[in-house]
């Protein structure tokens, strides 16, 4: 009964399909020189030696609408992994000769390795290949097998894709004694039509959807998890040998199964490596100066290099391992940090969390998509403290950027874990102060300037330096002092660590910028906003962008340009102080005129980690204001 | 223009070799010994000063490439053994990794690695750790090197093994780190004599035979890294030492030089036009769909061709191709690779009876055709020339039209190969000669802006013309012909926007979109009128008029370092704009002088570089007119002051503020 069903259904569907002529829909997408007709996945879950396994089977019509296609998309690629290999890869292509069309097999399919960024080595591959002919009216199938053999690391379905989507449908069976739960994420337009048949001794979920545009990117949004539309789904539990074993039910489950990865690491039984956490902590007798020195150490003498082949992307290696080769990945360096404070007396425990990419939280998502990442969670009388030793330059006490305000699963023993909050780093810890004085030239200006960056700004100016050698260090410098206009002349300069745990740093730098402020007649013009801090590029198109705009962080600027007056000059124009303030940001500009001195202070509070398309408007009308204030120009007259 | 050219890189070369001269003269003799310099217990090497703030120092870098007999065949074992210190964590990022690339049919016989510590303890890589990768068609070896630290030693060592090859080349300087001690080995049986040349200053000696072994040594020291230069092109001017098989001296002896670019025509030309019988066919049904015009002359049918192929061949290097009848193979799968695709235009052409040359020339951004040392691998793009109208295509460039090329051939050398008939025997003999430019003039950004003032007095309505021609244009076109529309109207705003400095923009227009509008240079325009208030500040009553940025921020060259390497513009051109400003009712502007600047240099009465902005007022209307000219390819070192002063006018002028004051 349920497969005439489904025959039924693919044939409406195809119909459907057949209605809109290529002309209609490159009417419907003018934007786009092919789409994807058909998107057809069938996941069916079952049990394999007592494990519940998957076998994906994917099938993808796409049309061409324009012939261009054939230059810019008859690339394909599909993307795999060892937990998700590859079978029978087929496509063709079906080119209209005529009346009819005329089939042309793909024989070229290649397989290459596709290493993630910021990865030395995984097993990803990238099997690829031309759809041939891939001209207007053409039809390209490829059709092929995922068998994915760890039921814990299933993919969700997401209704958009690179082109437009006329129909998608994604099935999901598994048998009537498995429990299989789904969630649907961002979809308050109900894009995905989800049914469900519970009849017979198969249980069947489909997700469908129609008519979607291409996924768009925007410059500084969140990633695409965090507005399109996708459903996530998990064994909750299946029935093995006539009992329910839970699978993937809830955060207990997943902890039980990440436990299994770092529970026999036997990870601080080393003499070497305990000799290092003494001589590290000699003399030491509070614990957080020992997590501070240890931490210290980790972050300076342990590189970041990735390798995730199958299980090593979730196996941390043995703490002395890490230890001797001087590199590893997030999971090793958590080990050895773990491993060190623990030898020292520390409680210190591994943590799994996700970095900001991921808008989960383990209580709403219990799954593996919800982190990718590792870093080591100390507790000090009773205080938390996460360390993250892929950053070399993160402060003691803060969280690395990308985690704040994440959920952290620490694990404490076997049977116990916690699930805590980071927490996110007020604007006042994170600071730029700018004082720079400058007086007037025959040229222009001439000066010099004193910065000081607190916070995730001095990890920032210390992570750039950490890379550089001394010739590109003044060019870092030249970029980070720059102001005024792009003849800004860099003198001498120097750059101060005042306190290389708080990561405090301070450049001084001398400078000229020749041109910039205007003598006429008996007047002399300057702007003493040397440096904008927004322009007319900061204006959000707000019909195009429905996406969120992210900060790395919250922070405070102040900046103070101090301007010598000459003493053959009067001030006769001071333009007037401004400020405003919105649940985004804070921003003022002062001016203050002092003895021979006029002070323009320029503040800034940035408020929001992420600020939502609701908040645009509000950021619009503000930043016009900025910008109007930005004009005024200080007027100087000849005695 | 091309007589110049050349000039500037005779001079450059000669002082080159001058400067390597005068470094040498206290330095180490060829070494022709081929033992094995890996020693057993290693120990930290005492470093240069004159390289102490890089972040990591090439000790030692010593290849040697051996042919050897294997049975009936000549195999070559290349040997590539390094040693570098490290001086910081930049050091350490950069070789705590290893990547060893392989060539096709490349086998790794050996690899040796360790990480000297500056205790002198030695932590040796675990072979087993040595991984795999394969992408974007290039087989690596990986592996991480354990225990790198600051002071450390990373010295590896590997052997690859390869079937004969004729042309090799080493590089012997990076872009990365300086180099103390470079060595080159040439060994080969002695009856095959290979020519070895070195390149920019490395060392190269004549061949000597030791022991049955032909010789070839090759050194350089305290190599310093080429840092990158802004307009230059650097990869030709690093030091290396290329070569290529040249006699048999048991076969053809050494009276007949092999391989030289005379066989190279030969061959190539047997290649490219080795269509079989079903080729010819298909090619025949292909011609039946191009639009000829029944009265096109030559050059019409050439860009009817060229246009035609382009708009529906995807030429992709990736493309495998058929083993057997490529060209039904594109025609059937609309796809081809770079070397099929040439085959196909050339079947084309002959069956229409167009008289074409192919033409193999050096890239600017690669390594340049040396004529003496035949090395065919340096013979990178693949050209078409067309006798009658002395005019040139490239086949795998879809975004180019005759007679553009891209501009990383144009004003270099190539071979020509000319198509002769010796008894029933069709082959092509092959002369070197220059591939010119388009002229100088047709390459142009030139601006057409008027402004007036709202009557606020706060905002500026800008009518925008952007006109763009020649090789600027290439830049552009392929955007109005590959991106989807909603980018195109996205990328039109943002170059509309450089005007202004607003995105309030309106009356957008883009004319002369297409590819075949190379064909009589038709320029690409792309207008707009732009609402701004950012180009308007206020000094009390007073109001400035930032009128240089209408013309966008351009590069600047104020602070520069002492300049390595001669000039090397992407293409000659000149830039035109005209301003045409309407000063509002009752104001005067005090400053006008300001828009006056003269920087210009000229060899025998004509301008080659210049800046030249001046105005004319009348009533209240200023017309500012602003000519910038680039009018050769290279400029020599010698001229980098006067280059930077021209740059430097243009940046100027982007600065320039009009004071505006109430008439009164």
């Amino acid at each position: 009964m349920k497969k005439i069903f489904i025959l039924l259904f693919v044939s409406a569907s195809f119909h459907a399909a057949q209605a809109q002529t290529v002309e209609q829909l490159a009417a419907q997408f003018p934007n786009d020189y092919a789409v994807i007709l058909n998107h057809t996945e069938e996941l069916s879950l079952f049990m394999k030696d007592g494990k519940p396994q998957g076998e994906r089977r994917i099938t993808v019509e796409l049309l061409a609408l324009d012939d261009k296609a054939n230059e810019l998309l008859s690339r394909y690629a599909v993307f795999h992994g060892s937990f998700d290999e590859v079978k029978d890869l087929e496509a063709y292509t079906k080119v209209p000769d005529g009346n009819s069309f005329k089939k042309i097999k793909v024989t070229e399919i290649k397989t290459e390795d596709a290493t993630s960024q910021e990865v030395f080595y995984d097993d990803e591959k990238e099997s690829w290949f031309y759809f041939p002919s891939f001209t207007k009216g053409t039809h390209a199938f490829v059709s092929y097998t995922q068998e994915e053999t760890d039921a814990h690391l299933l993919s969700p379905y997401y209704a958009s894709s690179y082109l437009p989507v006329v129909h998608s449908r994604f099935t999901l069976s598994f048998p009537s004694d498995m429990q299989v739960k789904y969630d649907v994420k961002n979809d308050s337009a109900h894009v995905i039509q989800v049914t469900e048949d519970n009849r017979g001794r198969e249980h069947q979920y489909t997700f469908e959807a129609s008519n979607i545009k291409r996924t768009e990117s925007f410059a500084g949004a969140p990633s695409f998890r965090y507005y399109e539309p996708h459903a996530i789904f998990r064994i909750a539990s299946y029935e093995d040998d006539g009992k329910q074993v839970k699978f993937l039910d809830d955060v207990n489950d997943l902890y039980k199964w990440y436990y299994s990865f770092v529970g026999n690491l036997d990870n601080t039984n080393d003499p070497q490596l305990k000799s290092l956490a003494d001589s590290l902590t000699a003399g030491v007798t509070d614990p957080e100066e020992k997590a501070r020195r240890i931490y210290s150490w980790v972050q300076h003498n342990i590189k970041y290099v990735a390798f995730e082949n199958g299980l090593e992307g979730f196996i941390p290696r043995r703490a002395a391992t890490v230890c001797t080769r001087r590199f590893g990945d997030c999971k090793d360096m958590a080990s050895l940090l773990t491993a060190l404070l623990q030898l020292s007396g520390v409680k210190a425990y591994f943590t799994w969390i996700g970095t900001r990419d991921i808008p989960y939280d383990y209580t709403d998502v219990p799954l593996p998509i919800t982190d990718n990442h590792m870093i080591a969670a100390v507790n000090i009388n009773d205080k938390w403290i996460f360390l993250d030793g892929t950053d070399p330059n993160c402060i003691f006490g803060y969280p690395s950027g990308f985690i704040q305000g994440k959920q952290a699963l620490v694990g404490i023993s076997e049977n116990e874990y916690k699930l805590l909050r980071v927490p996110e780093v007020e604007s006042e810890k994170n600071g730029i102060v700018d004082s720079t004085f400058i007086s007037v030239t025959d040229k222009g200006i001439s000066g010099n300037s004193s910065v000081y960056y607190n916070g995730y700004f001095g990890t920032d100016i210390n992570d750039n330096l950490l890379y550089k050698d001394e010739k590109d260090k003044r060019d870092f410098v030249k970029s980070q002092m720059g102001k005024a206009s792009n003849k800004f002349i860099l003198g001498d300069y120097k750059v101060n660590t005042i306190n290389q745990e708080k990561q405090l740093v301070n450049i001084q730098a001398k400078f000229d910028v020749p041109d910039y402020s205007k003598k006429i007649a008996d007047e002399l013009y300057i702007n003493l906003n040397l440096q904008k801090l927004f322009t007319p590029g900061s204006i959000i198109d707000t019909a195009k962008r429905k996406v969120g705009l992210e900060n790395e962080f919250r922070y405070d600027i102040k900046q103070y340009t101090i301007l010598d007056v000459p003493g053959d000059y009067k001030v006769s124009y001071v333009p007037k102080d401004f400020s405003i303030d919105n649940d985004v940001f804070g921003f003022s500009i002062h001016y203050t005129q002092k003895d021979d001195k006029v002070i323009a202070c320029q503040e800034l509070r940035n408020k929001s980690l992420l600020m939502q398309p609701a908040q645009f408007n509000g950021w619009n009308n503000a930043i016009k204001q900025i910008l109007t204030q930005y004009r005024e120009q200080l007027v100087l007259q000849k005695k | 223009m091309f007589k110049k050219n050349k000039s500037i890189r005779l001079h450059v070369v000669l002082m080159v070799a001058f400067a390597a001269f005068g470094g040498t003269a206290f330095t180490q003799q060829f070494n022709y010994s081929t033992a094995d310099n890996w020693e057993q217990t290693p120990a930290i090497h005492t470093i240069n000063p004159q390289f102490d703030s890089s972040a990591a120092i090439g000790i030692l870098d010593e290849k040697k490439v051996e042919y050897k007999d294997e049975g009936k065949n000549v195999v070559v074992y290349s040997l590539h053994h390094a040693i570098i210190h490290i001086m910081g964590d930049k050091g350490i990022e950069m070789f705590n990794k290893v990547y060893i690339p392989l060539y096709e049919d490349a086998e790794v016989t050996d690899v040796k690695a360790r990480t000297i510590m500056p205790d002198g303890k030695v932590i040796n890589v675990d072979p087993s750790k040595i991984k795999d990768m394969e992408e974007d068609g290039t087989k690596y070896k990986i592996f991480a090197m354990d225990g790198v630290e600051k002071g450390s030693e990373v010295e590896y060592s590997y052997t690859v093994k390869r079937g004969f090859y004729l042309f090799g080349s080493e590089m012997f300087q990076s872009s990365r780190i300086p180099y103390q001690q470079e060595t080159f080995l040439l060994v080969t049986p002695q009856r095959l004599r290979f020519s070895a040349k070195g390149f920019n200053g490395f060392n190269v000696s004549a061949d000597t035979v030791i022991n049955d072994q032909r010789i070839i040594a090759g050194y350089a020291e305290n190599v310093p890294e080429m840092e990158d230069e802004k307009y230059s092109f650097g990869d030709k001017y690093l030091k290396r030492v290329d070569f290529k098989f040249s006699y048999n001296l048991s076969t053809t002896g050494e009276a007949v030089r092999q391989y030289t670019w005379k066989d190279f025509a030969k061959r190539a030309f047997a290649v490219y036009t080795d269509w079989t019988d079903k080729d010819l066919k298909a090619v025949d049904g292909f011609i039946k769909q191009i639009p000829i015009p029944a009265d096109a002359d030559e050059v019409k049918k050439i860009q009817v061709v060229e246009d035609y192929v382009k708009n529906n061949i995807n030429v992709d290097k990736k493309v495998e191709g058929s083993d057997k009848d490529q060209l039904v193979g594109i025609i059937k799968t609309k796809a081809a690779n770079e070397s099929n695709i040439v085959k196909f235009f050339t079947a084309i052409f002959d069956k229409l009876g167009i008289s074409y040359q192919v033409v193999f020339a050096e890239e600017r951004t690669g390594i340049s055709i040396d004529e003496d040392l035949e090395n065919w691998n340096r013979a990178e793009a693949v050209l078409f020339y067309f006798p009658s109208s002395g005019k040139f295509i490239t086949p795998v460039d879809n975004g180019t039209r005759y007679p553009y090329l891209p501009y990383n051939v144009i004003g270099t050398r190539g071979l020509f190969l000319k198509g002769t008939v010796i008894g029933n025997f069709k082959t092509a003999i092959g002369t070197f000669d220059s591939i010119p430019m388009e002229p100088f003039e047709g390459n142009a950004q030139n601006m057409e802006v008027s402004v007036k003032f709202d009557e606020t007095l706060d905002t500026l309505l800008i009518s925008s013309k952007q006109i763009i021609k020649g090789y600027a244009a290439l830049e552009y076109r392929p955007i109005y012909v590959f991106a989807p529309k909603d980018k195109q109207d996205e990328i039109t705003k943002d170059i509309i926007k450089n005007v202004g400095n607003s995105m309030n923009i309106s009356n957008i227009k883009v004319e002369n979109t297409k590819l075949t509008d190379y064909t009589d240079n038709k320029p690409l325009i792309i207008s707009g009128d732009i609402k701004t208030t950012d180009l308007l500040e206020n000094a009390g009553s007073k109001i400035l008029f930032k009128v240089g940025e209408l013309i966008g921020q351009q590069v600047e060259m104020y602070q520069e370092k002492p300049r390595q390497l001669p000039i090397e513009m992407p293409y000659p051109h000149v830039e035109d704009r005209k301003i045409t400003i309407q000063i509002p009712d009752g104001y005067k502007v005090k400053n006008p002088n300001d828009l006056n600047i003269d920087i210009t240099y000229k060899e025998n009465g004509v301008v080659t570089l210049g800046f030249v902005s001046k105005y004319v007022q009348t009533g209240n209307t200023i017309e500012i007119t602003i000519n910038e000219t680039y009018r050769d390819l290279l400029y020599p070192v010698s001229d980098f002051g006067i280059f930077t002063k021209v740059i430097n006018a243009s940046a100027d002028f982007n600065k320039v503020v009009l004071v505006l004051e109430k008439a009164g």
